[in-house]
């Protein structure tokens, strides 16, 4: 009982985020990781043993201040990023699951629409963003419902004793893009402060070939462009040595035109808007042996949709009321073990639901790590139980793996069971929804090899990960009668391997820096039908990232090329949407007087000019350019 | 593959040039042939990520070819493709989710042109040897007249909410005003010499289909007018009807009440004029048959299938009825002669609901 009274406590109170932790296991780093990051939604750093896990170089967010999640991820991530235009409404799909099998958690709260179950990833700007670790595979036990194809963790997290630091980050690009961002942070020993602000314009008119008419002539994309403008304040501040209390506000508004596909004659006329507030605050405490975070969370998004040929106006709002206490303490020199309970309340109003709908959600959740002093072995034990509107979800668990075989190869495995529990729409849209629907449920197993070696100037980093993941009740729309209706019907059997690599060279001078990643994804609906055996829609069977750059005293060339490969676009695997191949050249000077640092880089997208679609029909842009300055005020 | 049809198809087309060449002299001058000439076309209106197509029932083969505009011409056809309607060797394909029509050649599917300016377009119909009409439900509702010469829209005339199929009666032009998505009581009689709207008959809620029997009276099918709630719930339903009516001075023969919670979309008549047949589409998917001249509807339906859509080939009068599981997986075609036997059944494209092809 005490645990619920902490609960309306942390309500009123403030608090955490990344201290300098406990030297934490190391991420298993992946390519586009070089350093370990500390990230804050601590559990990701402690408990995610034998899952793969990687974080984005810091280095690479900063070429991407500019611009959104979404463009980072479709070039540097094994994660296939669907996009419906360029810059337009984008949702992840990892290891072949769907657009709500992705959590996307922001200093450890969730993220994910409580009506959809999507994130669109357009709307998360880098220059908002610290840290971000992308966790492919599932892991329900940590993270919950929702996180079934994987997890993407992003932290904005300022450090201490900065004193005052201004960045601003503009870009002009291609297309009327323009984009300008303020960051103006002030810390000292026992206090920081983060505010930051930006303004995203596009008219996005770009051309493209239009494959689908007679001519197949060249035509501008209309009804595309959007506007977004955002503001985060983030608060933190040190009680004493050991307790923490934080805030982060976070407002944002967009406004976006919907362009039509290829396939209509006349132009879209369809737009959105949205606006989110997303507060938390949290209070943590760190002993000697043991951390206690207690946190809390509001979110709330609007969005309204407008359809002038049909006069259709809809508008629907959500709101999440999240607290969470988690518990970590560790025995000996070899246990650690860590409880937590989330209880979050969910609403969303929407014309399309019979009146509002809330649901109440209570998670427990615990962990139990063993590890070796020099921490060359580490397994973990988790489990989790969901309990919504007084009904129990089946328990979760997982147990991870991870053993330093030789300081150059290590090897780790995990098997979870995961769940999704199913969305608002699925449950209340209109006459059609189910509100006899089951979670979604399902087993991962991975294992995964890294071989890393450092020398004087060489660094060579491989990994190889086999995964196999077999779900069920997989919620899909069918039509019953003469309407659709959601139902819990699908068994989809997803497997594959990644591997990606890295070689660099580090030299006084010159640094020359190679990676990549291929993908290998079968996704199949084991559904006993018609459908037996196909792959599923809009899952690319390959998929690929290399890059090479160099580094020249102030100068900086790179080179990077995503493949990806055909997507269905019919289930019976009939129609398709041709692979692509992108790839986008930058060139960088960086600049470094005494008083302002920075960085004027100009870019080239799309450099081979392709003609290419993501989603079918959607055209996507033909070579365009950008010129990119960053710069950055320091004074103590 | 389509690489190979492609060639197959433009040998056969050559093929059928040479023959219609060298048999000039001909004085019976038979209809030019080609890979499509000798079948039916089948209307897949598809869904919005894959798009619609047409399918090919080739009575030579007994075999249906799938995809056929996307095979002939390597581009998708478009979205919710609504309808097919021949004009001498052409073929004029209504892609409603795309806004245009798309003009082939009918015996070798190759692309002619794209019809543009369009809101919704639904269905085309021949009006004069130059000029056609178009349904659309954009704008409240119109019917844009097309230069068949050009492909150009050269007028408009307003019609009621959501005009659908048109029948042609020498110059005499009726528009079934359906209602879209709320409700319409009209039929228009149109002059289609003048393009001006004549004479507004007075039917049953939301009229969808229209036929005419051996004895010359128009033969209406209502939809009926469903209402729903914010929460689509249905809150009022009026029932869907048939209605007789004299072609010449307009007037309501007869006129039947079909039922008070079902609402079939699709009203075909049978090649000698002497009975009609209704039923299929989203809230109906049953086929009834009855004779013009009975007093009652018939009390059972053809067979015990749920079709999307149909229609008769008045050739032989087989009824081609289609089957539309759901909106991502293919339909089915099903040939059924008119004692109710079924005489075959393919697999077509998504979402089929007509062949294009109706008896004047």
């Amino acid at each position: 009982m005490n645990f619920f009274k902490l609960i309306v406590c942390c309500f009123l109170a403030f608090s955490i985020q990344g201290f300098a932790e406990e030297p934490d296991e190391g991420i298993p780093a992946d390519t586009i990781a070089l350093k370990e990051v500390q990230i804050s939604a601590q559990r990701i750093d402690h408990f995610s043993t034998g899952l793969k896990v990687s974080s984005i170089e810091k280095v690479l967010m900063d070429e991407y201040k500019t611009q959104s999640l979404a463009e980072l991820l479709a070039m540097h991530s094994q994660i296939f990023i669907k996009s419906y235009s360029n810059g337009g409404v984008t949702s992840p799909s990892t290891r072949g699951s769907g657009a709500n099998h992705t959590a996307v958690l922001w200093n450890g709260f969730n993220l994910q629409d409580p009506m959809n179950g999507m994130t669109n990833l357009s709307h998360i700007p880098i220059s908002f963003i610290d840290e971000i670790v992308i966790q492919q595979g599932g892991s329900g036990a940590l993270f919950g419902s929702g996180a079934l194809g994987g997890a993407i963790h992003l932290n904005s997290n300022t450090p201490y004793n900065k004193g005052l630091e201004i960045n601003t980050h503009h870009k002009y690009g291609s297309f009327q893009s323009i984009f300008n961002a303020f960051n103006i942070n002030y810390s000292n020993s026992k206090f920081s402060s983060s505010t930051r602000l930006f303004k995203h314009t596009s008219k996005n008119n770009y051309e493209y070939k239009n494959m689908a008419t007679i001519n197949r002539q060249t035509e501008n994309l209309a009804n595309a462009s959007y506007q977004r403008f955002g503001l985060l304040q983030s608060l933190k501040y040190k009680i004493n040595n050991s307790q923490e209390v934080s805030f982060n506000g976070w407002y944002q508004n967009s406004f976006n035109e919907l362009p039509s596909t290829m396939l209509n004659v006349n132009p879209g006329e369809e737009e959105q808007k949205d606006e989110l507030i997303r507060l938390t605050a949290g209070w943590r405490r760190l002993g000697e042996q043991s951390t206690t975070t207690v946190r809390t969370a509001y979110l709330t998004g609007k969005n309204s949709y407008t359809n002038p040929t049909f006069n259709d106006t809809t508008n629907n709002q959500t709101n999440s009321l999240i607290a969470e206490i988690e518990q970590k303490f560790q025995l000996g020199n070899n246990h650690l073990i860590n409880l937590g309970v989330n209880e979050t309340y969910e609403t969303a109003s929407s014309e399309n639901y019979g009146g509002d709908k809330y649901r109440n959600r209570i998670s427990f959740f615990t962990s139990y790590k063993i590890f070796n002093l020099k921490n060359t072995f580490s397994s973990t034990l988790s489990f989790r139980n969901e309990i919504i509107d007084n009904a129990t979800t089946p328990i979760t668990y997982s147990l991870g793996i991870k053993a330093n075989i030789f300081d150059w190869m290590t090897v780790t495995s995990n098997f979870a069971k995961n769940y999704r529990i199913p969305t608002f729409n699925e449950l209340y849209w209109g006459n059609w929804g189910n509100p006899d629907l089951e979670p979604e449920k399902g087993f991962s197993e991975d294992i995964g090899l890294t071989l890393q070696k450092k020398y004087s100037v060489n660094h060579f980093r491989l990994n190889i990960t086999a995964f196999n993941s077999n779900i069920d009740n997989w919620i899909i729309w069918v039509p019953d009668h003469s309407v659709w209706t959601p139902k819990n019907v699908q068994k989809v059997w997803s497997r594959g391997m990644e591997s990606s690599l890295l070689y660099q060279i580090t030299m006084t001078k010159l640094k020359i820096r190679f990676t990549a990643s291929y993908n290998y994804t079968r996704t199949t609906n084991e559904t006993n039908n018609t459908l037996n055996n196909k792959q599923l829609i809009y899952v690319p069977l390959h998929q690929y990232n290399w890059g090479i750059s160099a580094h020249y005293k102030l100068f900086d060339i790179k080179y990077n090329e995503s493949y990806t490969g055909r997507r269905y676009t019919s289930e019976n695997n009939q129609q398709y949407v041709d692979a692509f191949t992108l790839g986008n050249v930058q060139l960088g000077m960086k600049i470094n007087t005494s008083i302002i640092k920075g960085k004027l880089t100009f870019s080239v997208n799309n450099i081979w000019n392709k003609s290419y679609q993501v989603m079918a029909w959607y055209p996507m842009p033909l070579r365009n350019y950008a010129i990119q300055l960053s710069l950055n005020f320091n004074h103590k | 593959m389509m690489k190979k049809l492609n060639l197959i198809g433009w040998a056969l087309v050559s093929l059928a040039i040479t023959v219609a060449l060298s048999s000039c002299e001909d004085d019976d001058n038979p209809p030019p042939s080609g890979v499509y000439s000798d079948g039916v076309f089948i209307v897949n209106e598809g869904n919005s990520t894959s798009g619609g197509s047409i399918s090919y029932y080739s009575y030579q083969g007994d075999t249906v070819s799938n995809n056929i505009f996307q095979t002939v011409n390597e581009r998708p056809l478009g979205t919710i493709v609504q309808s097919l309607t021949k004009i001498d060797d052409k073929a004029y394909i209504v892609a409603n989710g795309s806004n245009k029509i798309e003009v082939v050649d009918r015996h070798s599917f190759k692309e002619l042109a794209t019809i543009t300016g369009l809101e919704s377009p639904r269905y085309i119909t021949a009006v004069t040897n130059d000029k056609a009409y178009v349904t659309q439900w954009g704008n409240g509702g119109q019917i844009k007249v097309v230069d068949l010469n050009n492909n150009r829209i050269i007028g408009t005339i307003e019609a009621g909410t959501g005009p659908e199929k048109l029948y042609t009666y020498y110059n005499k032009i009726f528009v079934a005003n359906g209602g879209g998505l709320s409700v319409d009581s009209t039929v228009f009689v149109i002059d289609a010499s003048r393009d001006l709207v004549v004479d507004t008959i007075e039917v049953g809620h939301n009229p969808k289909d229209m036929v005419m029997d051996i004895d010359g009276n128009l033969w209406v099918l209502c939809y009926g007018y469903v209402q729903y709630d914010e929460n689509w719930n249905v809150t009022s339903e009026s029932p869907s009807e048939l209605y007789k009516i004299n072609n010449i001075n307009h007037t309501i023969v007869d006129s039947y009440i079909i039922s008070n919670n079902t609402h079939p979309e699709h009203l075909e008549v049978s090649p000698d004029g002497l009975s009609i047949y209704y039923g299929g589409g989203f809230l109906f998917g049953n086929i009834f048959k009855m004779n013009i001249h009975d007093a009652e509807l018939p009390a059972n339906p053809l067979n015990d299938n749920y079709f999307y859509g149909f229609n008769i080939d008045w050739t032989d009068g087989t009824l081609f009825a289609l089957e539309a599981p759901n909106f991502t997986s293919n339909g089915t075609l099903y040939r059924i002669n008119a004692g109710g036997t079924v005489l075959g059944n393919y697999e077509v494209g998504i979402g089929p609901n007509g062949i294009g092809m109706k008896k004047k």
